[in-house]
């Protein structure tokens, strides 16, 4: 068997979740004309992009339904303080500009904490913009962030967002531009690696989207940073899928978000992607470690293991650009979060890394299992030799008993 | 039951469709099967593809059910249906009684039972959750059977419906329902206790079950 054959067609399944370069050229158009919408209405503010759309690492949700868009997301930052306004004023301030719009009010659809965009399809499928409300955070909390923070340079952007508590709103303060600082930081050298074939293969397969290979935007390279992230937040849609309240319990993205580039930080940057797959499901495992180990004995047999950790008997993953949020929060509410979390890791690394040993028609049945069996056959078509399976049907399967 | 001819038969249809069993043994007394079952079921878009070694074992001319033997250790002993004795926990016999009761197929047996047993080992080693649920071992479990099949919302109001129909010979739907809802059993009930007393099968089968319940639970199980 080929296993480079193979890396490949597990790409051609996570390239084909990716934005396309028509949709990232028609969802930035279609932001830039948001924000101008938002100036002519007398709102001074900067339009970013934060998450998937910002880092590189979008994939389109199709695990709750096949024919979903792409959900980016954006910061509209007012020209002010957070002392200048109130949660609730700047909320009500961007709310009203939007639903007095010929253009937006019938596309809108208003959230306790954002505003969402949602645009008709473009070829298959459509997309939707997703706007936070901000203003730049006071300077008295950014000097107790920075004395705090592991990386003081970053804290200068943050900002302060309005957050529903149950009858009043309040300010959360964030950093996305920090975030994405810190992230370009170490992937930067890895981009710089994969972009010269990232282009030519994005101008191979849209020469009618761009005239020359100038053209071709850097936001749409893909490192192997940023393909992992990719790879993992696909495979964790299809696998807490199959729980109950899977979206309850599954990873949030900025947690496997940090996960992936904190490990990668320091490694050769011309590493391959399934190489670098393979790293992080490998750590991942050592990690899972620290839920049986005490900790003093995980410390001494992993030393610098410090991406996720326990302090004080609670989980920890930090956010590099606020040192106030823990991303991990959520896992001492619920000890089967990192329980299953652990779990859902070494499936990535059976299936997308193990799988690569195994016969045609098993490999194929493996993936299948992680990425779903209409994606696999949507991509693959009839390769590796598929052998239909009979479904179970639920309703009188037999229950293991004795 | 089957008798020894209807056993052969159903042998040789089971082997058309799993051909990498072979009848190791047959006398009058049971038909030994040996060989790789093949199981390629999916459930919620999760395929399992897989050969298991095992022995099948199809008593003949008696009572006994069938049953399925992991010659080669595939069942890690963690898993908590692995076996009772040596036999895969496959489901309660009531179940398998009542779902065969016009007669035994072979074939549906091995799909409805021991294909489903092995995809719910590997579902639960994946994702640590039953896809169809569990029963419990022992008694509870065969109490959790009539609770399905009666549509009863706990196990005590269970037991109550179980020894109403038991005791009580002739069905009146103008009694109270014995599930406790204080309705008339006609409009409460009356849909899922009926079968057991237009059946004389059936409901053999659920005093058979009544007295093992009773007997495991004076010897503390
Ligand atoms: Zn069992
Ligand atoms: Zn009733």
């Amino acid at each position: 068997m080929n296993t480079q054959e193979r890396k490949n067609d597990l790409l051609q399944i996570i390239e084909h979740l990716d934005i396309t370069p028509t949709m990232y050229k028609n969802a930035e158009e279609k932001y830039k004309n948001l924000a101008a919408y938002l100036e002519s209405k007398g709102i001074e503010a900067d339009m970013y992009p934060q998450g998937s759309f910002a880092l590189g690492t979008v994939i389109r949700p199709t695990v709750r339904d096949p024919n979903a868009g792409y959900d980016l997301d954006f910061v509209c930052q007012v020209h002010a303080m957070r002392e200048d306004t109130t949660p609730a004023e700047l909320r009500k301030l961007i709310e009203d500009a939007l639903t007095s719009s010929d253009l937006y009010g019938g596309k809108l659809t208003i959230h306790d904490e954002c505003f969402t965009v949602t645009y008709a399809n473009i070829g298959n499928y459509g997309f939707s913009i997703d706007i936070v409300p901000a203003v730049n955070e006071s300077e008295q909390v950014k000097a107790c962030l920075q004395q705090k923070a592991a990386y003081p340079d970053l804290i200068s952007t943050s900002i302060a967002i309005p957050k529903k508590e149950p009858d009043v709103y309040t300010w959360l303060t964030n950093n996305p531009k920090g975030y994405l600082a810190w992230f370009n930081g170490i992937n930067n050298p890895f981009s710089e690696h994969s972009w010269e074939n990232s282009r030519e293969k994005i101008f191979r397969e849209n020469n009618a989207v761009y005239a020359s290979v100038e053209e071709i935007p850097p936001a749409l390279n893909r490192s192997s940073i940023q393909r992992v992230i990719q790879i993992l937040k696909y495979h964790r849609d299809v696998f807490y899928s199959k729980y109950p309240n899977g979206e309850d319990i599954k990873p949030i993205s900025a947690i496997i978000n940090t996960i992936v580039v904190k490990m990668a930080d320091g490694i050769r940057p011309d590493i391959s992607v399934f190489d670098l797959l393979d790293f992080i499901t490998t750590e991942l495992a050592i990690y899972a470690e620290r839920q049986k180990l005490p900790e003093q004995m995980f410390s001494s047999k992993y030393p610098n293991r410090n991406v996720i950790q326990i302090q004080d008997n609670k989980w920890m993953i930090c956010n590099p650009a606020n040192p106030e949020d823990n991303l991990a929060d959520k896992w001492n509410e619920d000890m089967r979060i990192p329980r299953v979390f652990f779990r859902w890791c070494s499936c990535v690394h059976h299936d997308l890394i193990d799988s690569f040993k195994e016969s045609d028609e098993a490999f194929r049945s493996i993936v299948e299992g992680a990425f779903g069996q209409k994606m696999v056959s949507d991509v693959w078509g009839e390769k590796y030799r598929p052998i239909p399976a009979r479904p179970i049907q639920a309703l009188h399967a037999a229950k293991p008993w004795g | 039951m089957l008798t020894y001819e209807d056993a052969v038969t159903q042998v040789s249809e089971l082997l058309q469709v799993q051909t990498g069993l072979s009848v190791s043994k047959s006398s009058e007394e049971e038909i030994q099967l040996s060989g790789a079952l093949f199981v390629n079921r999916v459930y919620r878009d999760f395929p399992v593809r897989k050969h298991y070694r095992i022995k099948l074992v199809i008593p003949v001319g008696s009572e006994e059910l069938p049953y399925v033997l992991d010659t080669e250790n595939q069942i890690d002993n963690t898993y908590p249906h692995a076996f009772t004795g040596k036999k895969l926990c496959l489901e309660t016999p009531t179940s398998i009684r009542i779902q065969y009761i016009d007669g035994f197929n072979l074939v549906s047996w091995v799909q409805n039972y021991v294909e489903v047993y092995f995809f719910t080992y590997e579902y639960y080693k994946r994702y640590g959750i039953y896809p169809f649920g569990e029963r419990a071992h022992g008694y509870c479990g065969i109490v959790q059977t009539y609770k399905d099949l009666l549509h009863i919302d706990n196990e005590i109001n269970t037991i109550h419906v179980m020894k109403y129909i038991s005791t009580v010979k002739v069905y009146r739907g103008h009694h109270r329902c014995p599930c406790g809802s204080n309705k008339r059993i006609r409009s409460c009930h009356g849909e899922y206790i009926k079968p057991f007393y237009e059946d004389c099968r059936l409901r053999k089968i659920l005093d058979d079950d009544l007295l093992e319940c009773y007997r495991e639970a004076k010897e503390g199980k």
